[in-house]
């Protein structure tokens, strides 16, 4: 609930402070979002598999966060920034689906 | 069931246990606490049979299996109950992280949305931007290369509307020009009243017909007489009752009005020369007064009835 509620809390004050990204970060904040996607619905998963870490989740979330923006930069450095960010866009998207799958398999069996 | 992590597994980031610390602390589900050791093959074999039979199965990763087969098992009210759990609002460590995290999370992704939805040209890399500037350019260049062939399709059709115009301009000219002499079309300009009078219907026709004639001579472009419009083809016949004439198949009797359109000076003067027309009139026992007048209306029209055998020759050229 309490996590529910910062998702919330998050989309308002985003809402509310009209952020601007700075410039420097506007190519890595997709893929950048898209990973925290991706270790939320890990961490979704793993508390249904009853061993979600608080520890781990932390950890993973950033380091999914930092790897996939450093992937884009790296790839933005050798010219192929935007077929890189397609990639990890796509890698991400299935680890996304299978975590969504396994947490499906947890709530409805099926 | 070893506890180490295979890289190539698509496992949950945050539920790879990355170390052994884990079973220990955290949030861990009832069923997770069975003692794993003893329960394992079993458990291992079950959920591998039951569980998650299908291609998805090595999604569970061996590790995992090792706390994912006692819930699994558990049948789905441990799932929802855990989920519910979860929810349920209770400051841990866990759910703190975790609601900071997903804070973060809707932020950015609220940020990137309102990013996305005001696309400028400042967030795309300089490929795409050279890209999209070729593109621009290439479509520039048809446009106005459309442009050209559009204008040009414009003034053609523009000049052949002009000449076409033209050619409808001298037509209707044309048209109104042989409409006034044919006497299809109503008529005004300077022009002629002149009024014969006669007490016992004396006048002739043949008076009257050189009165037209001498009329044509003097120039008059356009006649009507009382309520008939005179053309070429008309003719005048003393009436056989003699008190007046048939003109065009209509009987006609004194007073004669007729109103005339042409050169009023030329008109009235060949009119009153001696042994004229009106000289002529007087003699058949007639009086007559002409009126010149600046402008004149023939009102009166007759319908010019088509060539049955004669067609035009067309001009050769």
């Amino acid at each position: 609930m309490i996590a529910v509620l910062g998702l919330v809390i998050g989309v308002v004050a985003g809402l509310l402070f009209e952020p601007t990204v700075p410039v420097s970060l506007q190519p890595y904040l997709p893929i950048a979002v898209v990973a925290a996607l991706d270790a939320l619905f890990g961490g979704l998963r793993a508390l249904l598999d009853g061993i979600f870490d608080d520890r781990v989740f932390l950890v993973s979330f950033l380091s999914n966060v930092v790897v996939a923006a450093l992937i884009v930069f790296l790839g933005d450095q050798l010219g192929v920034g935007s077929q890189l960010s397609t990639g990890v866009v796509v890698v991400l998207g299935i680890r996304i689906f299978s975590n969504a799958a396994a947490i499906r398999r947890h709530l409805f069996k099926a | 069931m070893s506890m180490s992590i295979d890289p190539s597994e698509p496992t949950p980031p945050g539920g790879v246990p990355e170390d052994a610390a884990l079973p220990d602390e955290a949030v861990l589900p009832a069923g997770a606490a069975l003692p794993e050791e003893a329960a394992l093959p079993e458990d291992t074999v079950l959920a591998e049979e039951s569980a998650v039979p299908d291609v998805e199965a090595d999604l569970d990763s061996t590790d995992a299996v090792t706390q994912d087969a006692p819930a699994a098992r558990a049948a789905p009210p441990a799932a929802w109950h855990t989920l519910v759990r979860a929810l349920r609002p209770r400051v841990t460590r866990a759910q703190v992280l975790t609601a900071v995290l997903c804070g973060v999370l809707g932020f950015a992704v609220v940020a990137q949305v309102r990013l996305t939805h005001d696309t400028s040209l400042s967030t795309l890399r300089q490929s795409d931007l050279v890209g999209i500037l070729d593109q621009a350019t290439r479509q520039a260049d048809e446009l106005q290369r459309e442009a050209a062939a559009l204008e040009q399709t414009r003034q053609e059709l523009e000049s052949g509307s002009n000449s076409r115009q033209a050619a409808l301009d001298a037509a209707t000219r044309s048209a109104a020009t042989q409409g006034i002499l044919t006497g299809r079309l109503p008529a005004e300009g300077p022009g002629i009243v002149v009024t014969l009078t006669e007490p016992d219907g004396s006048i002739r026709a043949l008076t009257l017909l050189n009165f037209l004639e001498e009329l044509r001579n003097a120039g008059a472009e356009a006649v009507q007489l009382n309520d008939l419009r005179l053309t070429a083809s008309s003719y005048f016949v003393t009436s056989a009752a003699g008190d007046g004439v048939v003109v065009d198949g209509t009987a006609l009797q004194a007073p004669y009005r007729w109103i005339v359109i042409g050169d009023a000076d030329t008109m009235a003067t060949a009119l009153d020369i001696p042994g004229g027309a009106l000289a002529s009139v007087r003699n058949d026992g007639g009086r007559g007064s002409v009126l010149r007048k600046e402008l004149v209306t023939v009102t009166a029209t007759r319908s010019v009835p088509v060539p049955v055998n004669a067609t035009p020759v067309l001009p050769k050229g």
